[in-house]
C-alpha cells in the first residue's frame, strides 16, 4: 500500500473506486422519448455540466415521450474544504433532563412554544419531528419536555393564524418549519411573518426560530430569526437556544 | 438636487433602504451613497438588517456586490461578519444585541476595504445601533434592508426611507411598475389630521372613534384576526378606525364588507404595517376604502435597477421615465447604469 495518497484537504473532490478519480453518479429525466438519442443527448448534457467521461449506465422509458437516466462522470473541480465556514448555532446544547433542570432553575414557569409548517408548505415531517412527543431518531419532541408547553398547528397555516395563536397564548417562541415549497416562495413567506410579527410590537418579546432543509443559520441572519436549524436538527438543540435566549434577553 | 444632498440639507439622521424583493439593487444603493457621502465630505454609519458584503447571495446563489469601507466610517455589525472582512477596523463598542452570526459591536474603519455588514434583526434593537452609530460620530446612518423586509423603514426607526427597486420583480416592466407604485402609495398614505391623532395616541389600542368624540375599545387580543369582530362595531356614528398592528388583507377585506365603509377612513400606525394584495387594495379603493397613517412613511426616492440575475434586463431609459410616470413627485434614480444628473 505505499502508493497510498493522501487527502489533501485544500483540493476535495469526489471518491469513487480510488481517491481523486471523481467518479459522480447522478440521475435526472429528459422530456424525451427512450431511444439511443436521448442517451446520447443526456451524455451530452452531462458534458456540458463540466463531467469528464460522462456515460449512461441505465436508462428507463417513463412513457408519455420521458426517459429516466442513471449517469457517471467524474468531477474535474475541486473544493478547498480549509477554507469552508458554516456558521451554526455557536451554544452547547443541552439534553432534556438539563433543559428541564435549566427552565425550573431560570425560569421558573412553564416556556409556551407555538410551532407550525406555514404557507403553501403541507409536509410536517420537520415540525414533527422536533415538536411531537416521540420526537426523532430516537430523541424525544418538546411535547414531551417537562415545563414546555408545546403546541404544533400542523401544516398549511397561514402567518396570521400562527401569530393570533402565538398572541393568544402568550408564546415566549415561535417555530416556523419549511420543508417543501416551489420557487423559493419559503423566503417571502418567512419574511413576511417577521414582518407581521414587527408589525405587532412582538419581534423583541418573542424567540423567533425557523427550520428545515433549505434554512441555515445564516440565511436566519438574513430573514430576520433568531437562529435557523437545519437537517439533523434535533428537540433538544431547538429547546437549548430557545431557553438560553429566554434568559439572555431577560424574556422571563 | 442629489439624494445625498437632499438627505443631508434635511438632516436626515438615518435612512433605510429597503427593497421589494431579493437582488433589487439595495446594497448597489449603498454603495451609491456611501461614495457620493465620501465626496460630500459626510462622515456615515452602515448597518444591515440582514447581511450584506458577502460575494454570492445565500439564496439564488447569484453574484452580489461587495461593500467598499472608507477609513473613517463606522459600521455596526456581527462578530462573525466582521472577521470576514478585510478593512481593518477598531471596536468602539460592544451592544449585547445578539444576532446568528454573533453579537453586534460598533466599529470605526481605519484602513479601508471590503466589509461584511450583519446588523440586529429586529427593529428595537435597530433602533438602538444607529442612535450608537451617531453616538460615536457618525452625520448619516444607512440601513441596509434584507429580502422584501421594510419594518425598518417605519417612521418610528427610520427619518427617511429609499425604495430599491429592480427588474429582478418581473420579466413584465408593467408589472415592476405596478408593484413598486403600489408599495410607495401604502408608505405615503396621508397623515391623519390632529384630533383624530390625540385620541389614538392616548389609547393606542385598536378602536372605533365616532363622530361625538367617543371610543368604542373592541375586546381582541390582535386585530389581525378581529376583522369581523371590528366590523360589527362599526356604525352610521363610526368616523375613524384605527387599526394597531398589522393589517391584513383579511382584515380589510372584513371591514370592506361593511356598509358603512364610505363614512369611515381607516388610520394605520405606518405604511409598514401594511399587509395587503394590490388586487384587493385597488378593488377595495374603488368601493370607497379610505387609509390614512399615525405617521408617513418619508419616501425621499427610489432607485433603479434594470439588470434582473435572472438573465434580462430593461431600457434603463425607458424603465426610468416609465417610473417618473407611475410614481410622480418622487425622484427616481437609476444608480446601475444612471447616477443622478438633475
Amino acid at each position: 500500500m505505499e502508493n497510498t495518497q493522501k487527502v489533501d484537504l485544500t483540493k476535495i473532490k469526489p471518491y469513487g473506486d480510488t481517491l481523486n478519480d471523481g467518479m459522480v453518479q447522478m440521475s435526472f429525466t429528459l422530456p424525451v422519448p427512450y431511444g439511443d438519442e436521448a442517451s446520447e443527448a443526456a451524455r451530452q448534457l452531462a458534458a456540458k455540466m463540466g463531467f469528464d467521461e460522462p456515460a449512461v449506465v441505465y436508462s428507463k422509458d417513463l412513457g408519455i415521450g420521458y426517459t429516466y437516466f442513471i449517469m457517471y462522470g467524474k468531477c474535474t473541480h475541486t473544493v478547498d474544504y480549509t477554507t469552508v465556514e458554516v456558521p451554526k448555532v455557536d451554544i452547547e446544547f443541552m439534553d432534556r433532563d438539563q433543559v428541564e433542570e435549566y427552565i425550573r432553575e431560570n425560569i421558573k414557569r412553564p416556556v409556551v412554544i407555538v410551532g407550525a409548517c406555514t404557507g403553501t408548505d403541507a409536509h410536517t415531517v420537520g415540525i414533527d419531528a422536533i415538536m411531537n412527543m416521540k420526537g426523532f431518531d430516537g430523541n424525544y419532541g418538546l411535547e414531551r419536555y417537562k415545563g414546555i408547553e408545546a403546541i404544533n398547528m400542523g401544516s398549511q397555516v397561514p402567518n396570521e393564524e400562527l401569530i393570533a395563536r402565538a398572541i393568544d397564548l402568550k408564546a415566549d417562541a415561535i417555530l416556523v418549519s419549511q420543508v417543501v415549497t416551489q420557487k423559493d416562495v419559503h423566503i417571502a413567506n418567512l419574511t413576511q411573518l417577521v414582518e407581521m410579527i414587527e408589525a405587532e410590537g412582538l419581534r423583541d418579546k418573542i424567540v423567533l426560530v425557523c427550520g428545515g432543509p433549505r434554512i441555515s443559520h445564516d440565511l436566519a441572519q438574513e430573514l430576520g430569526y433568531d437562529a435557523g436549524f437545519g437537517s439533523g436538527s434535533f428537540a433538544n438543540h431547538v429547546a437549548t437556544f430557545v431557553v438560553k435566549q429566554i434568559v439572555e434577553r431577560n424574556l422571563i | 438636487m442629489r439624494l445625498i444632498d437632499i438627505i443631508s440639507q434635511n438632516n436626515y439622521n438615518t435612512v433605510s433602504i429597503i427593497g421589494l424583493a431579493k437582488n433589487s439593487g439595495k446594497t448597489v444603493t449603498l454603495n451609491y451613497l456611501i461614495e457620493e457621502a465620501e465626496n460630500l465630505g459626510l462622515n456615515i454609519g452602515i448597518t444591515s438588517t440582514g447581511r450584506d458584503g458577502e460575494s454570492v447571495d445565500l439564496v439564488t446563489q447569484t453574484q452580489k456586490p461587495t461593500i467598499m469601507a472608507a477609513e473613517g466610517m463606522y459600521a455596526a455589525t456581527a462578530k462573525k461578519a466582521l472577521m470576514l472582512s478585510e478593512a481593518k477596523t477598531e471596536i468602539l463598542e460592544t451592544t449585547g444585541i445578539p444576532t446568528p452570526m454573533g453579537e453586534v459591536v460598533i466599529v470605526k474603519v481605519r484602513q479601508g476595504g471590503n466589509i461584511q455588514i450583519a446588523g440586529p434583526v429586529s427593529t428595537a434593537d435597530m433602533k438602538h445601533v444607529a442612535e450608537r452609530l451617531k453616538h460615536h460620530g457618525a452625520q448619516v446612518v444607512f440601513i441596509d434592508g434584507a429580502i422584501d423586509r421594510k419594518a425598518v423603514s417605519s417612521p418610528v426607526v427610520t427619518d427617511a426611507c429609499i425604495v430599491a427597486a429592480g427588474a429582478v420583480l418581473s420579466r413584465d416592466m408593467k408589472k415592476v411598475l405596478e408593484k413598486t407604485a403600489h408599495s410607495v402609495e401604502c408608505f405615503k398614505l396621508a397623515q391623519v389630521g390632529s384630533d383624530a391623532r390625540k385620541i389614538i395616541q392616548k389609547h393606542r389600542k385598536t378602536c372605533i372613534i365616532q363622530n361625538t368624540g367617543s371610543v368604542i375599545v373592541p375586546d381582541i387580543a390582535t386585530s389581525i384576526t378581529g376583522g369581523k369582530k371590528i366590523s360589527e362595531l362599526i356604525d352610521e356614528n363610526a368616523e375613524y378606525v384605527y387599526i394597531k398592528g398589522a393589517v391584513t388583507t383579511s382584515l380589510l377585506k372584513d371591514i370592506g364588507d361593511n356598509k358603512f365603509l364610505r363614512g369611515i377612513k381607516i388610520i394605520i400606525e405606518d405604511g409598514t404595517k401594511l399587509f395587503t394584495d394590490i388586487n384587493v387594495w385597488n378593488e377595495l379603493r374603488r368601493k370607497g376604502l379610505t387609509v390614512e397613517t399615525v405617521n408617513s412613511v418619508n419616501v425621499i426616492a427610489v432607485t433603479l435597477n434594470p439588470v434582473s440575475p435572472a438573465g434580462y434586463f430593461f431600457d434603463s431609459e425607458i424603465f426610468k421615465s416609465e417610473m417618473e410616470k407611475y410614481i410622480p413627485g418622487v425622484k427616481i434614480v437609476d444608480v446601475v447604469s444612471g447616477g443622478d444628473f438633475d
